[in-house]
């Protein structure tokens, strides 16, 4: 790789990072109301960093051994488009477009689909470490998504099932501003008829 | 001839005066008593009621009740007895005369909302049946409430009547004497001995502030159980259900009464009162370096009735939570928005009984098609087919400074009530985009 390649990437890693950390403190900024926040959100962004810089280490150093090279730029340009996504698409895009739209907002759709999230930018990683991948090395990523997805999704079965479960209602809420709401099609009595209509638990413990 | 003239002459005159003393003295009432005559005339009415866990027969709970209409009936309250309806496998259900005797009883009719029941002894008790009196006893009478507390004997404590209280979901008399721990369920009697109510609760906030079931309670459900047989458990839980959900469409037709209020917060308008007894309180929530305020108003109908342990019926409560700022933009007043109902998330009943909620959702348009989303949870209260507990959360969706969220929470209703009760709750809501914050109450 020729020194011009090599700024050129670590340009466009920089340029992903600061995208990532522009949109994460984007996402962050208006939940700033309070004395304390400002300080929890600082919290937040420590923490994303570190938690992404581990990331790019571990992959960097799996890719030294490989290669007896880092390719820490692309490692750090992978993952920080991943870390964009997360913010961006899934906590911002997407359930603005199911709450604009009226559609029930499914519980546990955010941690399902950061989990795919994740396990796609590990498979990328696994082959920008690799240079490639064969059927052994998808198999290995596919066994560790199925696993990660499979620890999930006990988690939230979990946190819907415990104890403290009992005095937690099970529904996240997913208001966003209403600049973009769709007129709701139903009307109080014909709403609440529509609610009751559909299956909602069970009638008897 | 004439000296035979005067024992005839006195003796009509004494029977004059006999026959015309007769009405009065059935009309009049017996004369007040003194409390040691009370004692030892009604004591042998007056039973201790104690429901005992199968498996060790330790006592689960003690209370009283007294022995009238019929010799083998004691009345008691429901809450004495609720754990040998709602677990009849795992407890006996006993009466205790002050001889000592133990009977073992079945549950023969409830009054959940007034907190009543009626057992049935196996046999005939050896006690003189308690008279009732129907009617109120008036401010200032001199009364006495009877019953076991706890370990120590059978007692008789003195007061006076001091009217009613509304507070519960039913009329109760105010006995200005003390009802300990365990004389829930005896007689509260007016000088003559006749049974003015049933000892029922005690304030925990003032000294001696008892309170009593009407007589009159007592005696439309011994009507109503007259000629009845013990019912199964099943069909026990069935009246139940049935008189809760009668209670809570009581509930639904007081809120169409003409006095119910509607509260401003800023450009809003939700329901004030649900109920009677309602009590609404507001508070201000800014704190220094805060960019937003907000303004709080909770109402509840009081305290529900009683079904069981941790577990209460026709209570109803609201919040509604007016978030304003004219520094924050939409993204974070809707920030504070999800903030609220995040909170509103954990129930705040730390006995509350076991059962998943189950949670739904719907966006839906209100009064003047004002954009509301709804999101709505319910379970099911246990051993008591078709009643739930809900809560329900909705935030109009409007553009600008503020921002509502409203809660409604409902314990111990059914599907219909409840769909009314929130029916009436979201009709009521409204908002006004011009309306200045100062015009707030």
């Amino acid at each position: 790789m020729n020194r011009l390649s090599h700024t050129r990437l670590s340009i466009m890693a920089a340029l992903w990072v600061a995208v990532w950390l522009g949109a994460l403190i984007a996402t962050l900024v208006p939940g700033v109301a309070r004395p304390g926040d400002l300080a929890h959100n600082v919290k937040v962004v420590v923490q994303e960093i570190t938690q992404l810089a581990l990331w790019v280490t571990v992959w960097a150093w799996v890719t030294y051994t490989r290669q007896g090279q880092t390719r820490l730029a692309q490692h750090i340009s992978l993952a920080a488009a991943a870390a964009l996504i997360d913010p961006a698409v899934l906590g911002y895009a997407l359930p603005r477009a199911f709450f604009a739209m009226g559609w029930p907002w499914p519980a546990g759709l955010y941690d399902m689909s950061r989990t795919l999230l994740i396990a796609t930018a590990g498979l990328l990683h696994l082959r920008l470490a690799c240079q490639g991948l064969n059927p052994r090395r998808w198999i290995l990523w596919l066994l560790a998504t199925t696993l990660a997805l499979g620890l999930m999704a006990g988690h939230q079965w979990a946190e819907q099932n415990d104890k403290d479960a009992l005095n937690r209602l099970g529904y996240q809420p997913n208001i966003y501003p209403a600049t973009v709401v769709r007129t709701p099609k139903h009307g109080l009595e014909d709403g609440l008829k529509g609610m009751w209509g559909r299956e909602w638990g069970p009638t008897q413990n | 001839m004439t000296r035979p003239a005067l024992p005839a002459c006195l003796a009509t005159l004494a029977l004059s005066l006999l026959l015309a003393s007769l009405p009065a003295q059935a009309s009049k009432p017996a004369p007040p008593q003194s409390a040691q005559t009370l004692f030892d005339r009604t004591s042998p009415s007056v039973l201790e009621v104690t429901t005992e866990n199968r498996a060790n027969m330790g006592t689960v709970s003690a209370a009283s009740g007294f022995v009238t209409h019929r010799r083998d009936w004691v009345v008691t309250n429901y809450h004495a007895i609720s754990e040998a309806v709602y677990e009849p496998d795992a407890h006996t259900l006993n009466v205790v005369t002050p001889a000592g005797e133990v009977l073992s009883v079945d549950v023969v009719a409830v009054d959940v909302v007034n907190d009543l029941a009626i057992l049935q002894a196996e046999r005939i008790l050896r006690a003189p049946l308690l008279e009732l009196r129907e009617t109120l006893p008036a401010k200032g009478e001199i009364g006495y409430s009877m019953g076991k507390p706890g370990s120590y004997q059978h007692s008789i404590v003195s007061g006076t009547f001091n009217g009613t209280s509304q507070k519960t979901a039913t009329t109760q008399i105010v006995f200005s004497g003390a009802i300990n721990g365990g004389m829930s369920g005896g007689p509260t009697l007016d000088a003559q001995g006749r049974v003015v109510g049933v000892n029922v609760a005690s304030s925990v906030r003032h000294q001696l502030v008892g309170l009593a079931v009407p007589a009159e309670a007592v005696g439309q459900l011994i009507r109503r159980t007259t000629g009845q047989k013990i019912p199964t458990q099943q069909e026990l839980r069935a009246d139940i259900a049935r008189q809760l959900k009668e209670n809570g469409s009581q509930l639904l037709a007081r809120l169409d009464l003409p006095k119910h209020s509607v509260r401003r917060l800023g450009p809003f308008r939700v329901r004030g009162d649900l109920g009677s007894g309602t009590a609404c309180s507001t508070s201000q929530d800014h704190k220094t370096g805060d960019r937003f305020e907000r303004l709080v108003q909770r109402c509840g109908n009081g305290d529900g009735i009683y079904v069981m342990d941790h577990q209460q019926a026709g209570r109803i409560f609201t919040g509604a939570f007016w978030i304003r700022s004219d520094q924050l933009g939409p993204a974070a007043l809707a920030n504070q928005v999800e903030r609220q109902l995040g909170a509103l998330r954990e129930v705040n009943d730390e006995d509350s009984p076991p059962g998943r909620w189950h949670c739904t959702e719907q966006r839906l348009r209100v009064t003047f098609d004002l954009p509301v989303q709804l999101h709505a949870c319910r379970r099911a209260v246990q051993h008591l087919p078709g009643l739930f507990d809900y809560r329900f959360r909705y935030a109009p969706l409007v553009k600008g400074q503020d921002a509502l969220v409203g809660a409604l929470g409902l314990t111990g209703f059914d599907d219909v009530t409840a769909r009314g009760v929130l029916t009436k709750v979201l009709g009521s809501l409204r908002y006004t985009p011009d309306q200045k914050p100062e015009a707030r109450q």
